[in-house]
C-alpha cells in the first residue's frame, strides 16, 4: 500500500540492512550511492542517526509512527507507511517545491526502517570519504557540516 | 486501486490481479457534480462486503438519508450489514477516526471509502493539511492490510468532486496525486443519447498499466449499464444486447442523479 521508492534504493536499503544484521560496517560504497540518491537530505538524515534522535512509537495493534526530535527541540511526526513528515521541510522542499525525492527525516525513517542499528557515527564517516572526493565538500561544509 | 470498484465496472469480473484478495493501490475517484461517485461508491462497498474478507468502512461528512442504489445486492441485509457508515462532520473529527482507527473494536476493513473529500478540504486549504490527511488515510488502509494479513489486504477508495478554479486546475490535485497512483475519471459523455445519462469512467491504474475506460449509463428506469468503452468511434448503444458475463446491470433510481434519493 505505501508508496515505493525506486526499486534500486529498495535494493540499496535492504543491503545495508543486511549488513547491519550482520554486525558489519556500512560500506562507503552504499553511504554514497544514499548520498546520490536523497542528496543533502541523506546525511542530515544520518546525522538524526547519530544523534538517537528518533523515536519509533508501536500500539499494541501494531500500528506504527516514527517522531523525530528536530534541532530546535520541537518533535516531528513521520508516517511509516507512505510519504509523510509534519516537518517545514517536507512541506516546502517535498509538496510544494517538488526538489526533494524525501525530505531528510524522511530519509532518516527509510534508512531507519531498514536498519535494526547504528555502528559508527554515520556523518563523520561520511563527511571524511567527501571531504577526499567530492570537489562540492565546500558547500556541504558551508551548508551542513560543522568541522 | 480498489479491486472492488474495478470489479463493479468490470461487470462482475476479477480484473488482473486483484482476484488474490490483493486490493491495489489507492484510488481517487474523480468527477464533477453529479457524476454518481456516490453509487459507484456505494457498489464497490457491496461488491466488497460480498466477498467475505472482511467488513467496509463508508466514510461521508452528511449522513446519508437513503441507500445510493436500489440493487438485489443492496436489498441484501448480510451485505448491508458489513457496511459501517461513519459520518465525521469535520476534518478533526475525520483525523481523529482515521489516527485512533486501530483503537476500534471488531475486525479489520477490507475496504476504506471517503465520499465527499472536497467537503474536507474546503476547510483547510493548506498543502501540507491536505498532505496529512491523505497521508493518514493511506497509514489507516495500510494498518488494517497488516491486520487482515493472510485474508489480502485493505483497498482505499476516496472520491473528490472536481470544481476547477481560476487557472484551470483541480485544487489541491498535485498533491493528492502524490498520494494515490490510481485515478478514476468520470466525465459525462458528449454522445449520450436522449434522455440518457451517460458518462465516461476512465481509470489510470499507473504509468505501467493501460487506461481501462466504461461507458456508464442512467437509463430512465433507474438501471445503470456498464460495458466497455467502445473501441470505434461509435456511441454506446442502450439497446445493444450485453450478456450477463459482459455486462452488470445496477437498478439505480434516477431521482439520484438530480439530488433526490429514494429506495424503489
Amino acid at each position: 500500500m505505501a508508496l515505493a521508492l525506486p526499486e534500486v534504493v529498495e535494493e540499496l536499503l535492504s543491503e545495508m540492512a543486511a549488513a547491519v544484521r550482520d554486525g558489519a560496517r556500512i560500506p562507503d560504497e552504499h553511504l554514497s550511492s544514499l548520498k546520490f540518491v536523497f542528496g543533502s537530505s541523506a546525511i542530515q538524515a544520518l546525522d538524526l542517526v547519530d544523534r538517537d534522535s528518533v523515536t519509533l512509537i508501536s500500539s499494541p495493534s501494531g500500528r506504527r509512527v516514527y517522531q523525530v526530535l528536530g534541532s530546535s527541540g520541537k518533535t516531528y511526526t513521520c508516517l511509516a507507511s507512505c510519504h509523510y513528515c509534519s516537518c517545514p521541510a517536507f512541506a516546502f522542499s517535498v509538496l510544494r517545491k517538488s526538489d526533494s525525492l524525501l525530505a531528510f527525516r524522511e530519509t532518516w525513517v527509510t534508512v531507519q526502517t531498514w536498519s535494526s542499528s547504528k555502528t559508527t557515527p554515520h556523518t563523520t564517516k561520511m563527511a571524511q570519504k567527501w571531504r577526499q572526493e567530492t570537489p562540492r565538500y565546500k558547500s556541504l561544509k558551508d551548508n551542513f557540516i560543522s568541522v | 486501486m480498489a479491486e472492488a470498484l474495478r470489479r463493479v465496472l468490470n461487470e462482475g469480473r476479477a480484473a488482473g490481479p486483484g482476484g488474490d484478495g490483493a486490493a491495489g493501490p489507492p484510488l481517487l475517484l474523480l468527477g464533477a457534480p453529479r457524476s454518481a461517485q456516490t453509487s459507484l461508491l456505494f457498489a464497490a462497498a457491496l461488491e466488497a462486503a460480498g466477498e467475505g474478507r472482511g467488513p467496509v468502512l463508508f466514510l461521508t461528512r452528511r449522513p446519508l438519508q437513503s441507500l445510493p442504489l436500489n440493487t438485489p445486492a443492496a436489498r441484501n441485509p448480510w451485505r448491508l450489514q458489513k457496511v459501517r457508515f461513519q459520518y465525521p462532520s469535520s476534518v478533526p473529527e475525520l483525523l481523529q477516526l482515521l489516527a485512533s482507527a486501530h483503537e476500534a473494536p471488531g475486525p479489520a476493513p477490507s475496504l476504506l471509502l471517503l465520499d465527499g473529500l472536497e467537503e474536507y478540504l474546503a476547510e483547510d486549504s493548506e498543502v501540507q493539511d491536505v498532505a496529512y490527511l491523505a497521508a493518514l488515510l493511506l497509514d489507516t488502509a495500510a494498518h488494517f492490510s497488516h491486520r487482515l494479513g493472510a485474508n489480502g489486504s485493505c483497498g482505499l477508495v476516496v472520491a473528490l468532486e472536481t470544481q476547477k478554479g481560476a487557472d484551470g486546475d483541480v485544487p489541491h490535485l498535485t498533491t493528492l496525486r502524490r498520494y494515490f497512483p490510481a485515478q478514476c475519471w468520470l466525465q459525462p459523455d458528449a454522445l449520450g443519447l436522449g434522455q440518457h445519462h451517460c458518462l465516461r469512467a476512465s481509470l489510470e491504474s499507473g504509468k505501467l498499466s493501460p487506461r481501462m475506460e466504461w461507458s456508464v449509463t442512467f437509463l430512465p428506469n433507474g438501471e445503470m449499464k456498464v460495458i466497455p468503452w467502445p473501441t470505434q468511434a461509435s456511441k454506446p448503444g442502450p439497446e445493444k444486447k450485453c450478456s450477463s458475463a459482459e455486462s452488470q446491470s445496477l437498478t439505480l433510481e434516477c431521482d439520484n442523479l438530480s439530488g433526490s434519493v429514494s429506495i424503489g
